[in-house]
């Protein structure tokens, strides 16, 4: 019995974050009618699809240790090539984005691990480098697509009631989801992030998965990217600003260590949905957008605290 | 004089021979680029990040970092807007006090709860970012008190204040840094907190005193950037993290601590004035100005990353 019960504690430590997130969800629709609508969760669900995925690949990034700045910007620049391309063809509007997220992600892999140079000044740097060439590209505009064709499939269309874009959100989670916790891949990305020397001496090449990471990172932003211009068929080069902090504080209040080694998907996805609450709520008695910021700066401090205090114990 | 002498001087003066190419090549180039009001132009627009980097040079040294500078000078220029209806000293302090407060939280919350600088900074820079448009309700504001300019457009010698600030705080940090305790203090703890530790040296308490002033200068600047126009806004400093970054590695100071001097800070920062106003002369487009910049940190941090790697094998 005893054990029993330590059991369900220790499980229920783990799952803190699940138990806030449930907490507000009650606590939120009990004060506030407008929020216990059904309406409003489908709204909720739609509005963490993009950042959901951006946070999925950032959380690949943080378990190995690093830590990518650049997403927001890079979310701008392949929403311009996305919808610039979608202007004469769907098809390639779908697949340069991608092939495009590759080669950055290849980019930042390579500087990160090649010269090993701390990840979040060197994508600070690449963060100014790709909103320059978003501007660039269109010289500062906002540029529309066609809209009225398949490409926005995933952006407009339902399934079964639900908007296709929430379940592109659960098929990428699952998969990096199977990826971390199946895959010899995964189990590397953890040891890389744990302690890179040690895993080096066993045989693992960590230039190599950290580059890896890094591409699965900005694959998802790609991923996210077509989830938005689906949805909008229009792209500005200052659409992504700020997106990387939202998924850094995503990933660290779900409970994934910035020190990297630790970590799952399902609690990112968490600590987006929680993010999404305390902000779908700020909205929903008119908090200026102010509040948003300063909400998530205290949380990225506090989830800090709280995870170095965890891990001297 | 023998050869390896002279090598060895160009070596260690690489910045200042850089900025010295560079600004033969720019005034062969362009008639305007050596006039004393361009050259005024560049020591003005370099000053307020220059202070900051001031900071940031001795904070890199102590072996920790701050990315909140940005939005910090964003909330001592938006308290110097806010406070100067009660006269231009209330608004100077209130900046100057709001910077200094904010840096005093960064230090306590490295070296009290000792979480990882970059990290809590990063925190602290999107929280700050919030509360300056909480306090500007995201729009620009403009100062009330037309007189609280002249703490920034005064000028001695057609050369204005912020100039003098930025050079005079140059120097006595640069002097802080060679004949106190202090400076000591903060070359032995970056070169080995462990070590300083045992020599008695309070390490929190000079990493604390290090984030002190990094925020106290970054409220400074934007004190002096508020004077200037007698505006802000919340988009005040956006890039200013970046700028400063790469211009204290750029002079030379390694992230690895423990190293360095204000004067490295102080040429970083000057190449790159003169770097940015080379683009405005040369009419680059900037967003090409900010690709540029990007690349310029990436490259300064992989020949960092290389010196200190041959530093290990020597």
């Amino acid at each position: 019995m005893k054990k029993a019960r330590s059991i369900l504690i220790n499980n229920l430590k783990e799952q803190t974050q699940v138990i806030i997130l449930i907490a507000f969800v009650v606590v939120f629709s009990l004060i506030s009618p407008e929020f216990r609508t059904s309406g409003n969760f489908i709204n909720l669900l739609k509005q963490v699809t993009v950042i959901g995925v951006i946070s999925c690949g950032m959380t690949i990034v943080v378990i190995t240790g690093c830590l990518d700045l650049s997403v927001g910007s890079v979310f701008s620049l392949l929403g311009l090539v996305g919808i610039l391309l979608q202007q004469r063809s769907n098809i390639l509007g779908v697949v340069v984005p991608l092939a495009c997220a590759v080669a950055i992600g290849l980019f930042n892999g390579f500087i990160v691990t090649k010269y090993r140079v701390n990840s979040i000044i060197a994508t600070l740097g690449s963060l100014s480098l790709f909103s320059g060439i978003a501007l660039l590209i269109t010289n500062g505009a906002i540029i529309a697509g066609r809209t009225g064709t398949w490409f926005g499939i995933i952006g407009r269309g339902r399934f079964l009631g639900v908007p296709n874009h929430v379940y592109v959100l659960f098929i990428v989670a699952i998969i990096f989801h199977i990826i971390l916790s199946r895959t010899a891949l995964g189990r590397k990305m953890k040891y890389v992030g744990t302690n890179t020397v040690a895993a080096e001496i066993a045989g693992v090449r960590s230039k190599r998965i950290r580059t890896v990471a890094f591409v699965i990172s900005s694959l998802s932003v790609g991923v996210a990217v077509l989830i938005y211009t689906s949805r909008m068929t229009t792209a500005s080069p200052i659409t992504g600003v700020g997106y990387e902090f939202d998924a850094v504080t995503a990933v660290v209040i779900g409970g994934t260590s910035l020190a990297g080694g630790k970590g799952s998907i399902f609690k990112t996805i968490v600590g987006v949905l929680l993010l999404a609450t305390i902000i779908n709520l700020l909205t929903l008695y008119n908090f200026p957008f102010a509040f948003q910021s300063i909400i998530k700066g205290i949380l990225i401090i506090t989830a800090i605290v709280i995870d170095v205090r965890a891990r001297k114990k | 004089v023998d050869r390896t002498r002279i090598r060895d001087i160009a070596v260690e003066q690489k910045i200042l021979l850089v900025i010295l190419v560079l600004g033969i090549y720019l005034s062969l180039r362009s008639r305007y680029f050596l006039t004393f009001q361009n050259i005024t132009n560049i020591f003005l627009a370099i000053s307020f990040e220059g202070m900051i980097a001031i900071g940031m040079a001795i904070l890199i040294i102590v072996g920790e970092i701050d990315l909140s500078v940005g939005s910090v000078m964003a909330f001592g220029s938006v308290l110097a807007v806010l406070f100067q209806p009660y006269g231009i000293a209330a608004g100077v302090a209130a900046g100057i006090a709001g910077g200094a407060a904010v840096g005093l939280l960064n230090g306590l919350l490295v070296t009290r709860l000792r979480l990882p600088s970059i990290a809590v900074t990063l925190g602290t820079m999107v929280l700050m970012k919030g509360v300056v448009f909480a306090l500007t309700k995201e729009h620009t504001i403009t100062g009330t008190n037309r007189s609280f300019t002249i703490i920034s457009q005064t000028e001695l010698l057609h050369i204005p204040v912020p100039v003098y600030v930025f050079i005079v705080l140059a120097l006595l940090f640069a002097m802080v840094l060679n004949r106190s305790t202090f400076g000591r203090d903060v070359y032995a703890v970056g070169g080995n907190a462990t070590a300083s530790k045992l020599f008695g040296i309070k390490v929190e308490r000079v990493k604390t005193a290090c984030f002190s002033l990094i925020g106290f200068l970054s409220g400074l600047a934007g004190v002096m950037l508020a004077g200037k126009l007698n505006i802000a806004s919340g988009n005040i400093g956006q890039y200013s993290n970046v700028f400063v970054i790469t211009a204290v590695l750029l002079g030379g100071i390694s992230l690895e601590g423990g190293e360095g001097r204000i004067l490295m800070a102080v040429e970083g920062v000057l190449l790159l004035g003169i770097m940015n106003n080379a683009m405005v002369i040369m009419k680059i487009s900037p967003f090409v100005q900010e690709i540029i910049r990007g690349l310029l940190l990436i490259v300064i941090i992989i020949i960092d990353a290389i010196s200190i790697e041959k530093k290990k094998y020597r």
